[in-house]
């Protein structure tokens, strides 16, 4: 193969400004614009509470996390519920687990919600709730909070408005929306000293001459092509597509956003040197460069077996690292305001320790954490019972974290989407946003 | 989208409950009327205008449409599984018969007083004077509160005597509209088993199956939006009826003639003609070659294939043509690409380790495969496969029973693949939008017990055989047969089979009979719509693996000419393919005109369509000459002959379908911005461009420019450059420093191009 791929775009020539319409440059197929003209009508501030976020990077902790090992220590129950971890207090109102010290010291900025229930401890169910907002429905697939904010907000940038660091499991995907709202994925680790996103960047061999001449000449040959397109919708969504690939790749600012190298060894150091962390300050930049919604996926909770070592040693101290360097950095940056994070998993763990010393899928209460976008910090929202058995106050229910992330990038979560088939769902159906978790 | 591996359990009821309250083109006056419970509710603005209350109030008919209006039995309410606050109701009261025993016996009798009928709990609570979690759902005195009141005052009565629905019909049972804004209200009556006949227009859910055509409030007034046809559906309870709606396309000008001799162009023409739609003209020569070649075959024509084609002057090339493709062994490969997604050929679903795995969906492939290419009976090749017995190595069909495990599983998977008709819904509850309930569901899947599958002699061997003491609990979630046996039933029959049928005969067996009978209503139609949406992209009934009762063809009547067809011409599949291919349906040119540009069901034009990914990533390499070999497969094997999905970035980014789940029985060929990355920017595409040794093939035999341009689109678009194509692509190919790199850059613009990418 005779060509070579210069890993630093900055090297080229910047290239025109593409002319292009209004609409491609959203990158909006002409079907996609009406809807949107459409959803915008509906959307709005809901109240005065509405949040801020125009973007919002959520964590999600497959396997689902201990509440009682993070967010909801037990330090006063018996030791077979308590465990092997202390509570440390922090600068918010709340303590929690001994493992996450950097986390404590950024918790004035943090919500923990520690009252969630949900009634499925299976991990793809619960996968399914928490991520959409529905138990998953047979024969009908409901689309992910990034779809639907992408296709009602639509995209902030030349850069793809919905993007997933890690591979996408279906329940992050954009289900009835069509393929076309669906995650982007770069692909590849963040960590690794070579990441750059596949098919990004622009190849050696490719002058702006050349350049030039490729895009003529296939304006030229798909012209006659507009005959057919007026009567298909596939024709102008691939248009859309196209537009959009152009804008991605001739927007260095855009394309830059995956390029960790322009970052400094200390902030990479600050974030932790290992997939989450990378992933973390990627979401960072792409957040920065106009990316309306991102998920980052760290494995490793599902602990059925000695929960406190792979706890312990390494994994909580990576998670607290990386997500107190995601805040601050945030913060530093003035972003925060305009983020929110959300940090959950599918359900939290027994709160008795079984005879493997690991805990199991339980999901009558747990925990998770919002911050930023309108989120209050220093702040507890509802409760568990001194065992982490029961939610004791404040029941906060998939469909109500559904509210609250639409309730925090402005969308009204009253409202309905319709299915090709003409199945109509509501957003958040039955769900309100935590107003206790409100700024 | 594919999701959902169900296993069983009953978390995943509780899954279901959410289709109905989200869910549901029914749903949206509900939630309106059960917004959340938790979170307080207004009282209902109830639309029934009052309505005497009759002299003896009917359990059925009068109370428990309370109980669904008043959104008490949604799936948030007490219509979830497990109930509310321990009553349950049916979901949407959708088994009205089952909500008899929690009103009146549940809780120990405590909801209903029969002393101080206006001391029952029932009423408090509906009416919220005793605090209740969904709030007032009617006020004191209301028409509901005086209809139930009255009801207990009566004894609260439900005897097996009283009236039954036996039939929901609308009035009109069709409808044709004149003008777009036209307003036409639509009437709902129910006839009960006493004869009599109650108008409950205001007492049904409505909804509309094309709302880009047809609007339909909650009172029953339909609105014509733009021209089309479809259906609007009323449900009742658990009935669900449907009216076919027209609005016609406003006169303009005279209607041409269009005469036809093809069973299937009469149908669609009478239609087009109905809905005063002028379908597009005829495709040309080379338009035509290169659709049906990519339709039958899964690749581009070759050069030569070309140009016999423009210089045969004969008058029926085309349908000679269409034999000849039919004939090539390439049809069968491309063919038995597709069954092998729709009967999920995947060696993950096959079992065992990778390489055994890969044994089965291989013998599997090859099972499939022979029996395109000898071109066997459709209903023998069903037949087949549903009674394939003894080992998995020696009887490729069995490999069929590892695909699914669970009888229901199986029960679904040959519902959705072989009568069109999705099941899921009903394993826990009455389906809403069609006429399955869990009875039908548990009662079908019957037969599937009955095949056992156990391990061989050789390592991974199963052995499918007859296993007569087989048999499925009924797992509804409150369905009264809850627990029970099912008792073998054929689908949308009433009475199952004998007890001992089992033992006696073999209900396998049967079952492959009674599904491939040319009387069972479901086999032919969904045989034939699963076809024509193979070569139009879409299916007359869409999408082709629910085909509902109450789902209107987009032609009405093409379904049962297709199906006579089919099964007046014994299942032959080529037969059937030949007669769409040589229809003049098949052949409209892809350019839409003022009058048909916005149809998008009516078949007037040719639908441009997105080619399953292995036969893109096949043309690209014909296009383009790269050499590809996939896996272990032998050289040169193209990817739409691949027996098993070859793992290849470029497929899985079009839309390869995983035949994990249900769902991937017909691959979702949805564009995104990954694939135009792939063919606009990646070294891969750029590899063949370059490497292929198409540029310089047409480099050696071009004598000019304008040969090289020629020779570039006839390999990609197969078709002659207009004058203006071909002057701009000379002019910037002549910009380039050297001819090889202009011949290079038309080619990555042509391959990347819309054209190329669509079968149009």
């Amino acid at each position: 193969m005779d060509y070579n791929w210069l890993s630093d775009c900055e090297k080229f020539h910047r290239r025109d400004v593409l002319k292009v319409g209004v609409l491609s440059l959203l990158g909006l197929s002409l079907s996609k614009y009406y809807a949107l003209a459409d959803a915008t009508a509906k959307t709005g501030k809901m109240d005065q509470t509405s949040g801020t976020a125009d973007s919002v990077v959520l964590i999600w902790l497959a396997g689902g996390p201990s509440h009682i090992d993070t967010f909801d220590p037990k330090p006063d129950a018996p030791l077979e519920i308590r465990g092997n971890f202390k509570a440390i207090s922090t600068n918010g109102n709340m303590q929690l687990s001994e493992h996450l010290p950097k986390i404590a010291d950024q918790a004035d900025k943090i919500t923990v919600v520690r009252s969630v229930t949900s009634p499925t401890a299976a991990h793809e169910i619960g996968t399914h709730y928490m991520l959409t907002g529905f138990m998953p429905l047979p024969g009908f697939a409901v689309p992910s909070y990034g779809s639907v904010a992408s296709s009602l907000l639509g995209p902030r940038s030349a850069l793809p408005p919905y993007i997933s660091v890690q591979q996408p499991g279906s329940e992050m995907g954009p289900g009835f929306l069509g393929a076309s709202l669906g995650p982007f994925c770069p692909g590849g680790d963040p960590a690794n000293a070579n990441f750059a996103v596949r098919d990004l960047d622009a190849p050696t061999y490719m002058t702006p001459e050349k350049e030039q001449r490729r895009r003529e000449l296939r304006d030229v040959v798909d012209t006659a092509f507009k005959n057919y397109e007026k009567g298909s919708d596939s024709a102008r969504a691939i248009d859309s597509f196209y537009n959009r690939a152009y804008t991605l790749l001739s927007s260095n600012e855009a394309r830059a956003a995956f390029d960790l190298k322009k970052e400094k060894e200390e902030t990479k150091n600050a974030y932790g040197r290992n997939n989450f962390g990378q992933s973390l300050l990627l979401s960072r930049r792409l957040v920065e460069a106009g990316v309306r919604f991102s998920t980052v996926t760290l494995g490793g909770w599902d602990n059925h077996s000695n929960i406190f070592n792979a706890l312990g040693q390494s994994h909580l101290p990576m998670f607290d690292q990386a997500m107190a360097a995601f805040i601050a950095d945030l913060e530093q940056r003035g972003l925060l305001k305009r983020t929110l994070i959300v940090v959950m998993g599918e359900f939290g763990r027994t709160p008795i320790i079984n005879r493997d010393a690991g805990r199991d899928h339980y999901s009558r209460v747990f925990s998770l954490m919002l911050a930023g976008g309108g989120i209050k910090g220093g702040n507890v929202v509802g409760a568990s019972d001194p065992k982490g058995m029961e939610p004791a106050a404040d029941l906060v229910r998939p469909e109500d974290l559904a509210a609250t992330i639409y309730h925090c990038l402005g969308i009204d979560y009253t409202q309905s989407i319709t299915s090709p088939e003409g199945i109509r769902i509501t957003l958040a159906r039955g769900g309100t946003h935590i107003r206790k978790a409100m700024a | 989208m594919r999701l959902m591996k169900f296993h069983g359990s009953y978390l995943l009821c509780a899954a279901l409950a959410v289709a109905c309250t989200g869910g549901g083109a029914f749903a949206q006056r509900r939630h309106v009327a059960a917004k959340p419970a938790t979170h307080g509710a207004a009282v209902l603005a109830a639309k029934a205008a009052a309505e005497p209350i009759p002299d003896k109030v009917e359990f059925l008919r009068d109370i428990a449409p309370i109980l669904d209006r008043g959104g008490c039995s949604g799936a948030q309410c007490h219509g979830k599984f497990g109930g509310r606050a321990g009553f349950q109701v049916s979901l949407l009261t959708l088994n009205p018969e089952d909500d008899y025993e929690p009103i009146v016996f549940g809780g120990r009798g405590r909801r209903l007083n029969f002393a101080e009928p206006e001391k029952s709990l029932f009423l408090l609570k509906a009416t919220n004077v005793l605090p209740h979690a969904g709030g007032p759902r009617f006020e004191v005195g209301s028409q509901q509160y005086r209809t139930v009141l009255k009801w207990i005052k009566q004894g609260a009565q439900f005897s097996e005597s009283d009236p039954r629905l036996t039939e929901l019909t609308i009035v009109p049972n069709k409808l044709t509209l004149t003008k777009v804004g036209q307003k036409v209200p639509i009437k709902v009556m129910a006839k009960y088993t006493d004869g009599s006949t109650r108008d409950v227009t205001k007492k049904a859910a409505f909804s509309s199956t094309n709302g880009v055509s047809l609007g339909v409030n909650e009172d029953g007034v339909v609105t014509g939006l733009r021209w089309g046809g479809g259906g609007i559906l009323a449900r009742y309870l658990g009935t669900v009826t449907a009216t076919f709606v027209t609005l016609p396309q406003e006169r303009k000008g005279v209607y041409p003639q269009l005469g036809t001799e093809n069973p299937i162009d009469k149908v669609v023409f009478e239609n087009l003609k109905r809905l005063n739609v002028i379908p597009s003209k005829r495709s040309d020569d080379a338009e035509f070659l290169r659709r049906i070649t990519l339709d039958t075959l899964g690749r581009l024509p070759t050069i030569d294939e070309t140009e016999a084609f423009a210089s045969d002057k004969a008058a029926d090339k085309r349908p000679k043509l269409i034999d000849t493709l039919l004939d090539k062994p390439e049809f069968a490969d491309y063919r038995t690409l597709r069954l092998c997604d729709l009967l999920r050929v995947n060696p993950r679903k096959l079992g065992g380790n990778n390489e055994l795995a890969e044994r089965s969906a291989t013998l599997f492939y090859e099972w499939i495969n022979k029996s395109v290419a000898a071109n066997k009976p459709w209903d023998q090749f069903v037949r087949e496969i549903i009674t394939a017995r003894g080992s998995t190595y020696y009887n490729g069909a069995a490999n069929f029973y590892r695909v699914e495990r669970e009888p229901n599983d199986r029960m679904e998977n040959i519902g959705q693949a072989f009568l069109g008709v999705r099941m899921m819904c009903a394993r826990c509850h009455k389906h809403p939008f069609d006429r399955w309930n869990t009875d039908d569901y548990w009662n079908f899947a019957s037969f599937m017990s009955k095949v056992g599958i156990g391990g061989g002699r050789i390592l991974d061997e199963q052995v499918v055989n007859y296993n007569k003491y087989g048999q499925v609990i009924n797992q509804s979630v409150n369905g009264h047969n809850r627990g029970k046996v099912a008792p073998a039933t054929y689908l949308g029959e009433k009475d199952p089979l004998p007890a001992d049928a089992a033992i006696k005969g073999d209900l396998v067996d049967d079952l492959a009979k009674w599904i491939t009978n040319e009387k069972n209503p479901f086999f032919a139609r969904a045989t034939v719509n699963r076809l024509w949406s193979n070569y139009f992209g879409k299916g007359v009934v869409h999408p082709v693996d629910d085909m509902r009762a109450t789902t209107p063809e987009s032609v009405p009547g093409l379904l049962d000419v297709l199906s006579q067809e089919l099964v007046s011409h014994k299942y032959d599949i080529k037969y059937l393919i030949k007669l769409i291919l040589n229809s003049q349906t098949y052949q409209f040119s892809g350019v839409p005109n003022d009058s048909n540009v916005k149809d998008d069901r009516y078949f007037s034009h040719y639908f441009p369509k997105p080619m399953p990914a292995a036969a893109l990533l096949d043309i690209v390499n014909q296009a383009t000459g790269a050499a590809e070999n996939f896996g272990t497969f032998a050289e040169r094997t193209k990817a739409v002959q691949s027996a098993l999905p070859p793992n290849n970035y470029f497929l899985s980014a079009f839309g390869q379908s995983h035949r994990e789940f249900l769902a991937d029985m017909d691959p979702k060929l949805e564009p995104n911005l990954v694939q135009t990355l792939i063919m606009i920017n990646s070294p891969y595409i750029e590899g063949k461009i370059r490497n292929g040794n198409t540029v310089k093939a047409v480099m050696d035999k071009a004598q000019t420019d304008e040969d090289l341009v020629r020779g570039l689109y006839s390999r990609t678009f197969c078709r002659e450059p207009n004058p203006t194509e071909l002057a701009k692509s000379v002019a910037l190919i002549q910009g380039a420093k050297q001819k090889r790199e202009g011949a290079q850059d038309l080619l990555w613009a042509l391959v990347t191009a819309r054209e190329f990418f669509f079968n149009h």
